[in-house]
């Protein structure tokens, strides 16, 4: 049809030419490239100056907004851990404090106790030796009593017994060797 | 005629606009079926493109979400194979990326005209592709961008090496276009043959009526495969595409 038309027009046969293999129609390829030409500078120049900075313009603000909103994100982490520590920090501290305050009691009340001991060992010690002391002179005192009585007897009975009267010194005398023995 | 697997390939004047519109040079230009179909793709193209993301949403609906992955699709490819400098070229990519992704898939509506069918379409994309690559290396490198066919080695491997570089350099522009070209036109025409094996068999009747089902059936699976290849064939040209400006822009630096 085409090459019909071509030939009322020019006066030539395409069809001869090619062998009627339709895409080597050489008659149709100045309307094929005309054609062409116009869609494809028209496509181009669309694409280049709307669509292509369109397109990428949407895909780089989605991908601007979803690094800030991963900034942000960040951001909201690190002051939630700065809240964390901001609100462990007195809790430490007030344990640490607790700690310090028992372990300083404990140490005052050892002390005291220790001191308390002390003293009270002192004065049992003082006290057995005051009392040890005094048995001793009792002890003593009462074997010089004993001693007394004894002198004294054996001066009675040897008065009663002999008649005769001895001297104080030699009784004295005979009733230490007696309780020495 | 109606049964010829190559008629869906021609390019004729629409219906309604057999005259020429106007001509350059001797050459008279039609609205032709391939026009219309190329403004159909740009059309829907740049409004699903511009409409999708025009509320510019954070969270996206359905199309901005296509619409947003196919920037990064591309974007990968261009990373992938020329890093950051590459991104200059990231309109151009974007485009002849998503241009012949929209005509391999609008070519798969069963009324629609295939654009990229056409070796005349295919080949002036192509030539877009290299011609920037070559004024971009000259740009950048000047005589260096010669060194492109340059491979250190003893002299005796690199002067075969040079004329082989040479060739390859020159074999692109051919295989670029030839590959979309060829695929689109080879899909096509085995859905039409197999649609026609359908229509053959169904007005024979009887027994082979029922045999029918068979290319029917074929027509399913080859129609999924088409889509495929209609995307496969947009990214393959695409990321070519990269990695020829990629060279165009580092040398052999990154390879």
């Amino acid at each position: 049809m085409f090459a019909e038309a071509l030939q009322t027009t020019t006066g030539t046969t395409a069809e001869h030419k090619s062998g009627g293999f339709p895409p080597f129609e050489v008659s149709t390829y100045p309307s094929q490239i005309f054609w062409l030409t116009v869609s494809f500078v028209f496509l181009l120049v669309v694409m280049w100056r709307v669509a292509v900075p369109k397109i990428g313009g949407v895909i780089a603000e989605r991908k601007g907004r979803i690094q800030s909103e991963l900034a942000k994100a960040e951001e909201s982490r690190k002051q939630a851990e700065h809240a964390a520590a901001a609100y462990q920090a007195p809790i430490l501290e007030a344990r640490e404090r607790a700690r310090a305050t028992s372990e300083a009691v404990r140490a005052e009340v050892t002390r005291e106790f220790d001191k308390v001991k002390a003293r009270a060992d002192e004065d049992a010690h003082r006290k057995a030796t005051e009392a040890q002391q005094r048995i001793a002179t009792l002890q003593r005192q009462a074997r010089w009593h004993i001693g007394q009585a004894a002198e004294e007897a054996v001066v009675d009975i040897v008065a009663r017994l002999t008649g005769e009267t001895i001297k104080q010194a030699e009784a004295a005398a005979a009733v230490r060797d007696v309780l020495k023995a | 005629m109606a049964l010829n697997p190559m008629e869906q390939f021609e390019v004729k004047p629409v219906s309604w606009a057999q005259e020429p519109l106007f001509r350059i040079g001797h050459n008279p230009i039609y609205f032709t079926n391939q026009a219309l179909w190329m403004i159909v793709v740009v059309v829907s193209l740049s409004l699903f493109l511009i409409l999708s993301v025009s509320k510019g949403r954070v969270v996206p609906t359905r199309m901005q979400s296509l619409a947003e992955l196919s920037y990064e699709f591309v974007g990968g490819m261009i990373d992938m194979t020329s890093g950051p400098a590459g991104f200059r070229f990231f309109p151009l990519i974007f485009t002849i990326f998503m241009f012949i992704l929209f005509c391999n898939g609008f070519g798969l509506l069963p009324i629609a005209f295939t654009v990229t069918s056409q070796i005349a379409i295919t080949f002036f994309l192509t030539a877009v592709i290299i011609l920037t690559a070559i004024i971009t290396g000259f740009a950048r490198h000047g005589l260096g961008f010669l060194k492109l066919f340059v491979i250190k080695a003893p002299v005796v491997i690199m002067v075969p090496m040079v004329l082989l570089e040479f060739i390859s350099f020159c074999a692109r522009p051919i295989s670029l276009s030839m590959r979309l070209f060829a695929n689109m036109l080879a899909g096509h025409t085995m859905l039409k043959v197999m649609a026609g094996f359908v229509i053959s068999l169904g007005a024979a009747g009887g027994a082979y009526t029922v045999l029918a089902a068979a290319p029917e059936l074929l027509i399913v699976g080859l129609t999924a495969l088409e889509f495929l290849v209609a995307f496969l064939q947009a990214y393959v040209f695409a990321i070519l595409s990269c990695i020829y400006l990629s060279e165009a822009l580092h040398l052999h630096d990154n390879h």
